[in-house]
């Protein structure tokens, strides 16, 4: 199900107008996300919670980095 | 940053207070909008929202544990696990895009990269692909050199551990499976374009119907007929299937595998649904929009099926076999492959249906 075929069941089901529905929608969506934007974690009674999470520090592959050494190793040459 | 707990509710006050709705109406907006995302997600197994993230369905493995309480060691059973992904606009809401790297200049070593920089994971394939290249010039161009040595011996780390991880991939099963019908596969995710004028748009593409399948093999038809009844006697008169039985609206943008995905939790058992709607689907990697498909029941979870199921998903691989053989798409015996992993005795019922070349094909690619 993607947003506008929950905001066509909204609008149905409370018999509302669609375009009612999108505004409380995103009314809604966008105050939780401005709530998680200040690592407030929100909580929907019956439904769950939004945390902002950290995560820590960590070690990944740049791949382009590996991409641009190989070049190198390529060019490099015993002086 | 102020880290607090916010209720739902104290937001619909704030929201109630600028005064475009009242208490009430929010009231009812939201609990509907919570409900209609929790119904949704047990009926479709995703929901999307735009620009804020979507919630979907992820199939965890049966696991070892410990109850907390005792220390005591149990089995946690498999079971589904609600997983929400936030969209991109809410990531760079919560933490805004770490800058990127800078470029090193060419000779020096790269390092590690820099912390909080999230890379798309690539394809393991292709990851191989570079790394090995890396140790070929390594080897080819300086020798000796302490330096290319000492990153011989980092990228051997790392193929290793690349190794480990390409094989610890879920069930084997599937791992197996994942390299046998990736090429089917793929077909199917893009087989379905995106189509303006949607309804009639594929149906044109292919209408010439299926004259070997339905018509040809009135024995296996009657085989697999009596396969399923013995599944519906055997099993379901004490437990509810796992899966029930459901029907679908074809939309823009399904496919098979996605469908498999969403409703069984693993894409690889979309011959099961090919197999019920043969009628309706001639060719497995187009399917028609507007067209109403029965996605039928799975009697077992994903990773413990019964007997039946998995003869009834290795019939469907069966039958996707000789779709692609009749029309004479390459390395049909991927197909094959699929009807190996899931019940090797289906591919002796139907011995005589199978081409000798991909009988020795499927040998190869099983040992």
């Amino acid at each position: 199900m993607n947003t506008s075929e929950l905001i066509r069941q909204l609008a149905r089901e409370l018999k509302i107008s669609q375009k009612t529905a999108r505004q409380l929608l995103e009314q809604e969506l966008t105050a939780i996300a401005e709530h998680l934007g200040q690592g407030d974690e929100v909580v929907v009674r019956g439904f769950g919670r939004f945390t902002p999470m950290t995560r820590r520090q960590g070690r990944s592959i740049s791949f382009r980095a590996a991409q641009k050494f190989r070049e190198a190793v390529k060019r490099w040459r015993p002086s | 940053m102020s880290q607090q707990k916010v209720y739902e509710g104290q937001i619909r006050d704030a929201l109630a207070a600028r005064g475009d709705h009242s208490k009430t109406e929010l009231r009812r907006f939201s609990g509907a909008l919570f409900a209609a995302i929790q119904q949704a997600l047990t009926e479709e197994g995703h929901v999307r929202l735009h620009r804020f993230g979507s919630f979907s369905l992820k199939w965890t493995r049966e696991r070892r544990g410990r109850n907390p309480h005792t220390g005591e060691a149990m089995i946690i059973p498999a079971h589904p696990r609600i997983v929400f992904t936030p969209a991109k606009a809410l990531r760079e809401r919560v933490s805004p895009p770490a800058p990127q790297p800078q470029s090193r200049p060419p000779g020096e070593l790269p390092a590690p990269a820099p912390e909080s920089v999230e890379l798309p994971s690539p394809q393991p394939e292709q990851v191989e692909a570079v790394i090995a290249s890396i140790t070929e010039d390594e080897t080819s161009h300086a020798p000796g050199s302490r330096r290319s040595l000492f990153t011989g011996l980092a990228a051997m780390l790392i193929l290793a551990s690349l190794g480990l991880g390409i094989f610890y991939l879920p069930d084997d099963n599937q791992a197996m499976l994942a390299t046998a019908s990736d090429p089917g596969a793929s077909e199917n995710t893009v087989a379905v374009q995106p189509t303006p004028a949607s309804e009639i748009a594929i149906a044109a593409v292919k209408p010439e119907p299926l004259p070997q399948a339905s018509s040809a093999l009135p024995a296996m038809e009657n085989n697999t007929l009596a396969d399923t009844h013995t599944t519906t006697n055997g099993h379901s008169t004490e437990t509810a299937p796992y899966f029930p039985q459901r029907s679908h609206r074809l939309k823009n943008g399904d496919s098979l595998w996605r469908l498999s995905g969403s409703h069984y939790l693993n894409p690889f058992y979309w011959p099961h649904i090919y197999r019920v709607n043969e009628d309706k689907i001639s060719n497995p990697n187009r399917l028609l929009i507007g067209k109403t498909i029965l996605l039928p029941e799975l009697q077992g979870r994903p990773g413990q099926l019964t007997e039946a199921d998995k003869r009834n998903i290795a019939e469907g691989y069966f039958r996707v076999y000789l779709y692609y053989k009749e029309h004479n798409r390459p390395f049909p015996y991927y197909a094959l492959l699929g009807v190996h992993k899931f019940d090797p005795s289906v591919l002796d019922s139907h011995r005589h249906l199978i081409d000798e070349q991909d009988r020795h094909d499927l040998q190869l690619a099983s040992n």
